[in-house]
């Protein structure tokens, strides 16, 4: 028996604000230690990066999540594509071989 | 060493642009096609027929084809990688370009860990090909769906990621 595939709604909801989260706050973080650390800026903590940082996480958590949810067909009917059956020989590559030598 | 390698390099400098763009192309580009017309269209089909054996049998094999296509975008990242800081040194870049400060903290925090995942998952442990052969039909099962959680989970991150480092890049951006 298969083992079905574990991802859900759920998943990529917790995931999408996991991954926005860690993505929005350590780029900002580093580039504010870089800023004020290197060349003595403080602006980087001001109100504006703080508040861009504040509303680009649960928006960017929104993007991420669609985006996966409609990568794994959750959304959509998905009828742009179809499922034609046919039974074909699949080429297998294998870089490592060596050609055979000539006779 | 810093000022001699400076020296060293900066008649170069142009070269070395020439060949960090040209590998940050194949970087960004060079899976695009496979990924959106052959990837993604099987694995729908697989999460919309989970039981199909037709389009398992499919999907396996566009999955072990990816994990080779992958291998110029793998050539090119570390070029990429090495190619950079040696402009940063030739052209004596400092911390003051808002840009290219912006630019190497989603270089080293987001594609980095990024393409350490995708390397192990391509062509190393978690490579299709190499589970395939061990004849563990579990293992095969369970890195198909890692590498599928990998790229559901990578692919919003990472593409929004590479647009931004290259717009930053070109456009030297600064606050
Ligand atoms: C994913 C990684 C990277 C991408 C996608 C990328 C992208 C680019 C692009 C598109 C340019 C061309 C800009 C132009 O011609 O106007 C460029 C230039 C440059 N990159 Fe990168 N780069 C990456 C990594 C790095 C790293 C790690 C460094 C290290 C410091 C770096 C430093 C530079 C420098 C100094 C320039 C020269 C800017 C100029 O002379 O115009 N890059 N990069």
């Amino acid at each position: 028996m298969r083992a079905k595939f574990s991802g859900n709604p759920a998943r990529y909801r917790l995931a999408s604000t996991v991954i926005s989260a860690y993505s929005v706050l350590s780029v900002y973080a580093a580039f504010a230690l870089i800023k004020w650390g290197l060349q003595d800026e403080t602006w980087v903590f001001g109100w504006k990066p703080l508040l861009i940082v504040a509303v680009l996480i649960p928006l960017y958590a929104r993007f991420c999540y669609r985006w996966m949810m409609r990568t794994d067909a959750q959304y959509g009917s998905g009828s742009s594509w179809q499922l034609v059956a046919t039974k074909v020989k699949l080429p297998e590559f294998n870089p490592r071989k060596k050609k055979a030598p000539s006779q | 060493m810093i000022d001699a390698l400076r020296e060293l390099l900066g008649p170069w400098y142009l070269y070395i642009k020439f060949v960090h763009v040209t590998f940050v192309m194949v970087w960004v580009f060079s899976t695009a096609h496979a990924y959106a017309y052959y990837v993604v269209p099987v694995f729908k089909a697989w999460r919309r027929n989970p039981e199909d054996e037709d389009v398992i049998e499919l999907r396996d094999w566009v999955m072990e084809r990816f994990d080779q296509g992958v291998i110029m975008e793998h050539v090119a990242y570390p070029i990429i990688l090495i190619t950079g800081p040696l402009l940063f040194i030739a052209g004596g870049w400092n911390s003051s370009s808002d840009w290219l400060m912006l630019k190497l903290a989603i270089v080293v925090l987001i594609t980095l860990p990024i393409e350490i995942l995708d390397y192990h998952l391509s062509h190393f442990g978690g490579a299709k090909a190499n589970i395939r052969a061990t004849g563990d039909k579990e293992a095969y099962e369970a890195g198909i769906h890692l590498h599928w959680y990998f790229l559901l989970y990578s692919s919003p991150v990472i593409m929004p990621a590479a647009l931004l480092i290259v717009f930053l890049a070109i456009t030297k951006f600064s606050f």
